[in-house]
């Protein structure tokens, strides 16, 4: 342990090389990206594979720094007052397109009208994350879905695909998938209030029988 | 499944965009983005200078910055400098453009916040919404900003109350205003209880930091100490509640305290001059004349907003530099004494002059401060000014002057702050 202790401030410069990287990547994917919309809109056509390509990249690069900090125990976390209608509606935005593409409906379910603290970043990824997941299995249909309940801000994504494999619900940060599950779960429980802690679960059922991701903010 | 459009193409077309970044490929992706958006009005600054002088010739709608603005600026002082020069209403939309997250996670523990964060890389479709939801609570507040700043607090306080019977998605916002309003119209106990409200949801540092300033305000430091602490351990990114450390330290007399919080925030944030003129006050008030006198020369040649250097700041620095035994860097700091001019100015920039005047060895000072001296007997100062008073009638030796303003001081508790600075006046003149 005496060795981690060490080892920390070189991680956290670590941290801020990849984070500067990352910083300047993101730029020019942003160069990229809007060279793309006026080229769409001067030509008259539409290139929705260079835009997922672009998109994808920009959101690969941001999870794996996150994923760095998270596993350094050094991701920072901004609770602020959220609007629950607006990270529902953010999340479904980024992922319009690859839903778009792939012929799948999104379906918004948002029965809570206030707002709720959490890190709006953050929470937003753990929704574009499941929600990418569900568009590559579901069959027709995915529903995101948001509410409060006695546990908190309860956000869930069900599908009309398979499901989870049983490994995968016992393990869930293991498998094809892991990565952006073992980010999720953390992430949900850096939020922390009142004592208690977020979480994720897994399962499959749901309205459309298919699987079933559910993420609680206490 | 697309969040729908809340202002009309034509309401779109007629917003006036202002954006700003120093990479001039970024600067122009921000173009094409807002022109995809429908914006036709775009004005376009690369960096810093550039955008101040523009946003004092006219006012925008929208401002859309980049966080990293080159030569050590960013869109956070950018902001800074404009809520402090008052020269973007509360109307405009400020949003804070940045590639890498971290920076909505350190931005978003600041004091003064823009009223969104966008990351890069976005759509024009996704800077839509953005602008138009920041729009929509513009304009769901609009009547409580104007309110506010009629200083009509009674009336703002009744609309933010038939705000929140409405049922909006604002709720914490609203609680917030009207603690905050609470706050400057002098009844702290409602504001605190108010910021307790929104506390019962989520210990919030900018709550919590609002409680600490309503005990501030009652003189209740402890109660306000013990909850900074707090936050300066769980939120140490959230820099307005050391600023109110540091206050409180003033407060409480003990300037050293006060110097130790400022210098490691100003470390922090070393563009911010506001802070640096707090810092060269405890430095000053502590007896570190050399740091007070290098901080407020770093004020007075970098804080280079027009108009942004005072009257004020020129007599601090001819202060620090007198205390610091440098007779030189005072004359130059006030830039030269001119008994002439004297007359032109306010009561208290005049003695403070002639006092600087007179212990620089200014010709014609010590005479100006003889013969005036009923009227320097009379009048009341601040306590900055009555300390140069007193500092320029002991070294004349002139006792029952210096007594008389230290008296007057004293009387009104107004000494706390600088009781060491004065009590080695008095040491050092042999008294």
């Amino acid at each position: 342990m005496g060795s981690m202790r060490m080892e920390k401030p070189h991680s956290s410069v670590g941290a801020d090389v990849l984070a500067s990287g990352i910083h300047d990547a993101k730029n020019r994917l942003f160069e990229a990206q809007t060279l793309l919309a006026q080229a769409e809109r001067e030509q008259g056509i539409r290139l929705p594979d260079a835009r997922l390509a672009i998109a994808g990249a920009a959101g690969r690069l941001s999870r794996t720094l996150v994923a760095y900090r998270l596993m350094r125990d050094q991701q920072p976390i901004a609770v602020m007052p959220v609007p629950v209608v607006e990270l529902v509606e953010d999340a479904a935005l980024t992922v319009g397109s690859q839903f778009e593409r792939a012929g799948i409906t999104l379906v918004l379910d948002v029965r809570f009208p206030g707002e709720w603290p959490l890190d709006r970043t953050l929470g937003g990824d753990v929704l574009v994350n499941a929600l990418q997941n569900a568009c590559r299995h579901a069959a027709a249909k995915v529903i995101l879905a948001a509410d409060v309940n006695a546990d908190g801000l309860s956000l869930t994504v069900n599908d009309d695909g398979s499901g989870y494999p049983d490994a995968a619900i016992a393990h869930p940060s293991e498998g094809q998938s892991g990565l952006g599950l073992f980010i999720a779960a953390r992430i949900a429980a850096l939020h922390v209030r009142k004592g208690r802690q977020g979480g994720l679960t897994l399962g499959n059922g749901g309205l459309l029988g298919g699987a079933l991701f559910r993420c609680v903010l206490p | 499944m697309v969040p729908p459009h809340y202002l009309s193409p034509a309401e779109a077309g007629k917003l006036r965009f202002f954006l700003i970044d120093d990479q001039p490929a970024s600067l122009q992706s921000l173009s094409i983005c807002a022109q995809n958006m429908g914006a036709i009005s775009l004005t376009k600054a690369a960096g810093f200078p550039d955008a101040m002088r523009r946003l004092r010739e006219r006012s925008f709608d929208v401002i859309l910055s980049d966080y990293l603005l080159g030569d050590g600026r960013s869109g956070q002082q950018l902001l800074e400098e404009l809520r402090r020069f008052d020269l973007v209403p509360d109307e405009t939309v400020f949003i804070m453009v940045t590639a890498e997250q971290t920076y909505e996670q350190v931005l978003s523990a600041m004091e003064l916040v823009p009223d969104d964060y966008i990351l890069k890389p976005f759509s024009g479709e996704q800077l839509r919404v953005r602008i138009e939801r920041a729009i929509l609570k513009k304009r769901f507040f609009a009547e409580v900003y104007f309110l506010r700043r009629e200083k009509r607090f009674d009336a703002a306080l009744e609309r933010l109350g038939a705000l929140a019977a409405e049922k909006s998605i604002y709720g914490v916002d609203i609680l917030r205003l009207k603690a905050e309003t609470y706050q400057v119209a002098g009844q702290p106990d409602r504001a605190r209880a108010l910021y307790e409200e929104i506390m019962s949801g989520f210990e919030y540092p900018w709550a919590q930091v609002g409680i600490a300033q309503s005990y501030r305000v009652q003189e209740k430091y402890e109660e306000a100490k013990a909850l900074l602490d707090e936050v300066a351990l769980n939120s140490p990114n959230y820099l307005a509640a050391q600023d109110l450390q540091a206050q409180i330290a003033l407060d409480l007399g003990d300037p050293e305290g006060a110097a130790q919080i400022l210098e490691k925030l100003s470390a922090r944030t070393p563009r911010n001059y506001v802070r640096k003129r707090q810092l060269a006050f405890a430095a000053l008030a502590s007896g570190q004349a050399d740091q007070a006198l290098e901080v407020m020369n770093d004020v007075l040649a970098n804080d280079s907003v027009p108009g942004a250097v005072t009257e004020e700041d020129r007599q601090q620095a001819a202060r620090a530099a007198i205390a610091a035994d440098n007779p030189e860097a005072a004359g130059k700091a006030l830039g030269g004494f001119d008994p002439d001019l004297l007359s032109e100015l306010q009561p208290d920039d005049r003695i403070a002059r002639i006092a600087a005047g007179l212990r620089i060895g200014a010709p014609g000072a010590e005479e100006y401060f003889r013969t005036h001296r009923d009227w320097v007997r009379d009048c009341v100062f601040k306590p900055l000014t009555t300390m140069d008073v007193v500092g320029a009638a002991l070294q004349s030796n002139d006792k029952a002057l210096a007594l008389s303003h230290t008296e007057r001081l004293l009387e009104t508790g107004d000494i706390r702050q600088i009781f060491k600075a004065m009590h080695r006046m008095y040491v050092d003149a042999g008294l």
